[in-house]
Formats: structure tokens, sequence, C-alpha cells
């Protein structure tokens, strides 16, 4: 007959019962003495039971942190194995997961339910959008090398209307050009024409950058030549407005309900050596000269060329200058003056390029061009370009 | 052919015949159970000849075989190491050999952990607190051994027959 202590009853009790409430059970002790019997052999599976619980539970609790390498027990309780192969099936799909992560879309996951085929279809549809943004990519990249190789075709056209080096040092004595489109071609323009005894030299600035503006000069370019060999050495304010009719007339086949409206700024100053006299005009542009050390600016009046808004009978005004021997010109469109800086965000601005005049005016006018870009891009830092930049000045010896 | 003596392997994948031709009306699909009755009647008789140790040997040694040879003529994604597994994950499951889950892959040091589930050797045996898929860890070293070109040593950790519901594989680089 089994005899067996009540005490030892109500231990196993409250070891079982702390199990069910989810506390710690503690081991339950046996006196050395208790013979070798069912109650000792009861007592050693219920350790047992615990020992392999408690192992469960802390492999639990870290598998609910997402703990997938925590080392599960090696007991043989079939909610263990459960939970094993529960975490063999996470660690294989973390794994997955990273190598979809990493562009390895022919990654399947089998034989794990309705999270298979929901998984397989996020799989299949990643590779779908994915193959769909790759062949995009291809198209753009295609159609940018096309425009791009366009576009470059159409600089050298662009470079084939500015006034070759010669043209230039036949009607000055020495001078500087900043022409630097912000894309590859631009809506800038500079021009000369004549010889040492008279020229003609212009800026203009048409409206937007790209390929519109550089549209824009090729008609400027055209308009003006036209305008120079109807009316040769003519007082600049009429040059100005024969532009401004010529442009008008040009563009006037657009429709009244377009949304654009396209013009220029110029700037032309007519050059007499015998005379010893410039002529200027502006259409919101200035002449800046530098005599005898200082700066100043002629303005051009307010009007632009060619946009709707501009009247075709607008009159423009010629400012007529004595020339010193050691006077010097600038023209230049707002590309330069408009930049703003990356460390001040304010634009570079017309105080800066007088200063900058007045200081390096008597340096040779290559010199001049090197330092006053070297400033600009300074003072651009990283900041992009933000529009064409053109810079023309010149000097004219008098004997 | 198949009985000449010989001191090094002379197995070729043509050994295996043609089994659509050879059998037109039972196909190439049999029992799991007749595989097994083979496997371990063979391994009863090895073990009585030859004891536990030479016995695991010899199925190490045949899995290796074997695995060199299905990667040759079965697997044929081998540029990159994904696609190796992807394509062994498939022909393993269209095959009916069993489901093989990478749970790691560390390319650098060449550590590897997998899992394969209702493994063709033992899913289903009775619980015996031995690891018995010597032969799935020489078939896994000739897999690795043959895409790689190096050396592994490939070692059962959870088996079924140890009381885990998938067998659990680790392969380490011998350096």
């Amino acid at each position: 007959m089994l005899s067996v202590h009540e005490a030892f009853i109500d231990k196993l009790t409250e070891a079982i019962y702390l199990l069910l409430n989810g506390k710690k059970a503690t081991l339950v002790d046996l006196p050395p003495q208790h013979p070798d019997d069912e109650m000792r052999q009861l007592t050693e599976y219920i350790n047992k039971l615990i020992v392999e619980y408690d192992s469960f539970t802390e492999f639990m609790y870290s598998l609910s942190r997402g703990e997938l390498d925590y080392d599960p027990p090696k007991g043989k309780l079939q909610v263990v194995q459960s939970f094993k192969s529960l975490q063999s099936n996470l660690r294989h799909l973390t794994w997955v997961t990273q190598q979809i992560a990493a562009g390895h879309f022919d990654h399947r996951v089998d034989f794990i339910g309705d999270f298979s085929k929901a998984f397989n279809k996020m799989t299949r549809d990643l590779k779908d959008a994915f193959e769909l943004i790759e062949a995009q990519k291809r198209e753009l990249e295609e159609a940018n090398y096309r425009i791009m190789e366009s576009i470059q075709y159409a600089r050298s056209i662009q470079q084939a209307i500015l006034p070759p080096l010669a043209a230039i040092e036949a009607c000055v004595d020495d001078h500087f050009v900043i022409w630097h489109p912000r894309d590859v071609i631009g809506g800038d323009l500079f021009w000369f024409s004549g010889g040492t005894e008279k020229f003609l030299a212009a800026v203009m600035d048409c409206t937007g950058h790209g390929v519109p503006g550089a549209i824009l000069t090729m008609i400027a370019g055209v308009a003006l030549n036209r305008v120079f060999s109807e009316q040769g050495f003519d007082d600049p304010s009429r040059l100005l407005s024969a532009m401004n009719q010529l442009i008008k007339a040009t563009l006037s086949r657009r429709e009244e309900s377009s949304l654009y409206d396209d013009g220029l700024d110029m700037a032309i100053c007519r050059v007499d050596r015998h005379a010893r006299t410039l002529d200027f005009a502006g259409a919101r542009m200035s002449l800046f000269r530098v005599k005898d050390g200082k700066a100043e600016e002629i303005k051009g009046g307010r009007r632009s060329i060619g946009y709707r808004s501009s009247d075709a009978d607008c009159r423009f005004t010629s400012h007529c200058l004595d020339m010193e021997p050691d006077d010097r010109f600038y023209m230049m469109t707002d590309g330069l003056m408009d930049q703003p800086g990356e460390q001040q965000k304010m634009p570079f601005g017309k105080k800066r390029f007088v200063e900058f005049i007045a200081g390096n005016y008597s340096k040779p006018f290559a010199e001049q061009r090197d330092v006053l870009w070297e400033l600009f891009n300074r003072y651009k830092g990283g900041e992009s370009q933000r529009d064409d930049v053109t810079v023309v000045g010149f000097k004219v010896d008098i004997s | 052919m198949f009985k000449e003596e010989r001191t090094k392997s002379m197995f070729s994948w043509e050994l295996l015949g043609d089994v659509t031709e050879g059998r037109p009306n039972l196909g190439k699909m049999m029992y799991v159970s007749v595989y097994r009755l083979m496997q371990f009647t063979l391994r009863d008789v090895l073990i009585t000849e030859l004891g536990v140790e030479k016995a695991d040997e010899i199925f190490f040694k045949s899995g290796e075989v074997a695995g060199r040879h299905f990667y040759r003529n079965v697997i044929t994604q081998k540029d990159t190491f994904n696609d190796f597994v992807v394509d062994l994950q498939e022909k393993l499951k269209n095959m009916n050999i069993g489901i093989l889950r990478i749970e790691s892959a560390d390319l650098e040091s060449m550590q590897f952990t997998m899992t394969v589930a209702e493994d063709l050797d033992c899913s289903g045996l009775p619980a015996c607190s031995e690891e018995i898929c010597t032969y799935d860890e020489g078939f896994i070293t000739g897999l690795l051994g043959e895409h790689t070109g190096l050396r592994f040593e490939v070692k059962e950790v959870d088996c079924w027959c140890s009381g885990d519901r998938v067998c659990r594989f680790t392969a380490n680089l011998i350096k």
C-alpha cells in the first residue's frame, strides 16, 4: 500500500497551480529518505515538466520579441516542436525577404498556407513593378540620350551664330566675353559688327533658357542682322525700335490665347572711334562704364522688345557718351546679378559687380574675365546656376 | 558496368537509365516507403556486416556522389548562389525529395543553415533520439562543394527521428 504524506500532495498541487496561473513553479523536493516508489516517480516527472515548461516559456518569450536566433529547447514536447517549426519558417522568411530586398525576385516560399500565396504574389508583383520601372528607366535614358544628342548639335549651331573672335578683335582693342548658358544651350546672345573706326556691339537676353531660349536667339540674331543690313550704323534707339517691330511681326502668328509671350531684353552700343563717341540704347538692360576708376551705370529703357505687351511704336532713348582714353565698357544679361549664393541666399547683385569693375578695370580683359568668373562661381558655391550668364567687356583706344 | 571492380567512383547519370522508356505503364513515380525499404534494409545489412560507423561513412559518401551528380545533371541555374538555391528548391520540391528552406547564408564566411521538411529519408519515422539523415548530409556536401568548388562540413543538428518536425543542417567551410 502506497503511503503518501499530505504535504507532498500539497507541494505537487501548488506546482501545478502556479504553472496554470502563469507563475514560475519551483521544483518539488522529496526528502532523501523517501522510498523509491510511485510518489518519487511522479515527483520526478512533474519536475521534468516544470523544467521543460520553463525552457519553453523562455523560448516563446524570445520568439514573441522576434529574437529568431534564440536556441530552442531540446525537449520532445509537441508544442515545443511546433514552435520550433514556426521559428524555422520565420528564419527562412527573413532570409528570403532579405534576398528579395537585394533584388533576387525569383525566390518563393512554399507550403506555409495562405501566407505562401500572399507572399509569392507580392514578390511577383514586386518583380513586375521593378521590371516595369527598369524598362521605363531604359526608355527614359534612351530618350534623354537622343534629346541630349540633339541639344549638343543645337549648341554647335548656336555657337556658329556668335561672332568669331576675329570679328570682335576687328572692332575693339581689348575685350572679354563670358557666355555661359545655364543648360547646354541658352537664350543669351552677343553680337558685334563693323570695324576699327565704327562698330556696333549688342547683348541680348531672350525669354527663357534652354531650347526655347536658344530658338529665340536664332530669331533675334537674324532680326538684328536684317536691321543692320537695312539701317547700317543707325542710332541705337532706332535700331532697337526696328528690332521691336520686327520681332513682334515675326512672332505675331502666335494665337492670342497662347499662354506664352516671348521677347527679349537688349543693350546696343554704337562706337565711332574717330568721333570719340559711344551711343547706347537699352531695352531693360544697362551699360556700365568705368571712367577714372569710378563705375557708373547708364540705364536702358524700361520696355522690352517683341512681347505682345510691347508697344509696336515704342521709342527708345539713346545716350551719347564722349569716350575718354581709359574708359572701359560692360554690358550683361541679368543671369550674373540674379544668381543666388550658397552661403548668402541673396542675389549676386549689381553692387558686387560695380565694385568688381571699379577694382579690376585696369587689368587686361582676359584677366578680368577669369577673376569675375571665379568670383561668380565662388559666390554661387553649391547652388545651381539660375539663368544664362553673358557679360561683355571692352575698351577702345583713342589716340 | 554496374559490377565492375573499382577503386574510385564510376557512377554516371546515364546509369539511371531511361525511366520513361523502361516504365511506360508504371511511370517514374513510386512509393516513398519503397525507397525507404531499400535504404533501411541496406543500412541494416551494412551495419550488420561493417558496423554503424562504417555504414554511416558509406551512406555519407554515396550521398556526396549523388549530390555532385545531381548538381551537374539536374540543376540548371548556377550563376549565383541565389539562382542556385531557387533552382534547387524548385527541383527538390518537384521531384518530391523534400522542402528546402534556407534559414541563413553567410557568403563571406561560407556558413549556412537550412532545413528540409517532409524529408524523403526520415519524415514520419519513429522517434529514436538519433539524427539519421547521413545520406542527406553527404548530398548537401556534394551540392555545395560542386557549386562553390570548396569543401564543407555538413552536420544534421535536428532530425525528425530526434523528435523535430524538420531536419536542420549546418554547413561550414573546411579551411
